[in-house]
């Protein structure tokens, strides 16, 4: 028995599930720091914000979508369970770096025009 | 069809390490937000909306590691117990020494963060005593 369909119809779910939830948890925090490098604009920072959830939501769900059509043959119950954890556990650390990536760059970017206005 | 104890190994793997991340991740971040309003100095939304964002990604590394290291590659020949604890038991230690490491590597960005933020106080206070 191939255990590929199954196993799709687990693994879309799972991850568009996280992809939404990280991504929307970003979208509501993440307004009050694009407030402080841009102030006394609100306008201009929901633009930006809501542009940014769409580019995020596009390139990971897309991403994720992709990635289905690499996967090897299934054979058993124990080889599904490696492939879904490795594949979504792969996911989420590369979601958790670009994270923290962002968390970086927005600070470095605060720190700089702390320097410039000063 | 034979016992496969690789896969009972993965049912007691997956929820134990699940726990043990949830948990230390309450720990930490219940009591982060001290330092964080601390760093902001008291501006509350934008305090909580970084311990938010700190959590999120704790989590997603997190359980994104505990999977990515889920799969046993060992053979555990026929009925087995013995070989199969001393497997779990490699896993769940090395990945609670992780979890240990990554605890110590928040708590110093955050001392590192309330460092910096003192020191810009100090700063702004020297530059309007000059001016």
């Amino acid at each position: 028995m191939n255990f590929n369909i199954l196993s799709y119809l687990i693994y879309l779910p799972v991850t568009f599930y996280i992809i939404l939830i990280v991504g929307f948890t970003f979208y509501r925090n993440g307004q009050h720091y694009i407030e402080n490098i841009i102030p006394d604009n609100l306008g201009l920072v929901r633009v930006i914000n809501r542009m940014l959830l769409l580019g995020y939501y596009l390139i990971n769900l897309g991403y994720v979508t992709l990635t289905i059509s690499f996967w090897q043959p299934i054979n058993s119950l124990q080889q599904m369970c490696e492939v879904l954890s490795t594949k979504t556990g792969f996911i989420m650390v590369l979601l958790g770096l670009l994270h923290f990536n962002n968390l970086f760059c927005l600070w470095w970017f605060r720190e700089k025009l702390k320097t410039v206005i000063n | 069809m034979e016992t496969n104890f690789i896969f009972v190994a993965y049912c007691i793997y997956l929820p134990l390490a699940i726990a043990l991340t949830v948990y230390v991740s309450r720990q930490l971040f219940s009591n982060s937000k001290v330092f964080m309003l601390d760093i902001f100095h008291g501006r509350q939304d934008i305090a909580l909306s970084t311990n938010k964002l700190f959590e999120t990604g704790f989590y997603l590394l997190n359980i994104g590691f505990a999977l990515l290291i889920l799969k046993i590659t060992d053979v555990i020949p026929g009925f087995n117990p013995q070989r199969m604890f001393e497997v779990l038991a490699l896993k769940l230690g090395g990945f609670s020494i992780y979890l240990g490491i990554m605890l110590f590597a928040n708590l110093y960005l955050f001392f590192r963060g309330k460092r910096k933020s003192s020191e810009h106080a100090k700063a702004d206070f020297k530059n309007s005593i000059v001016k």
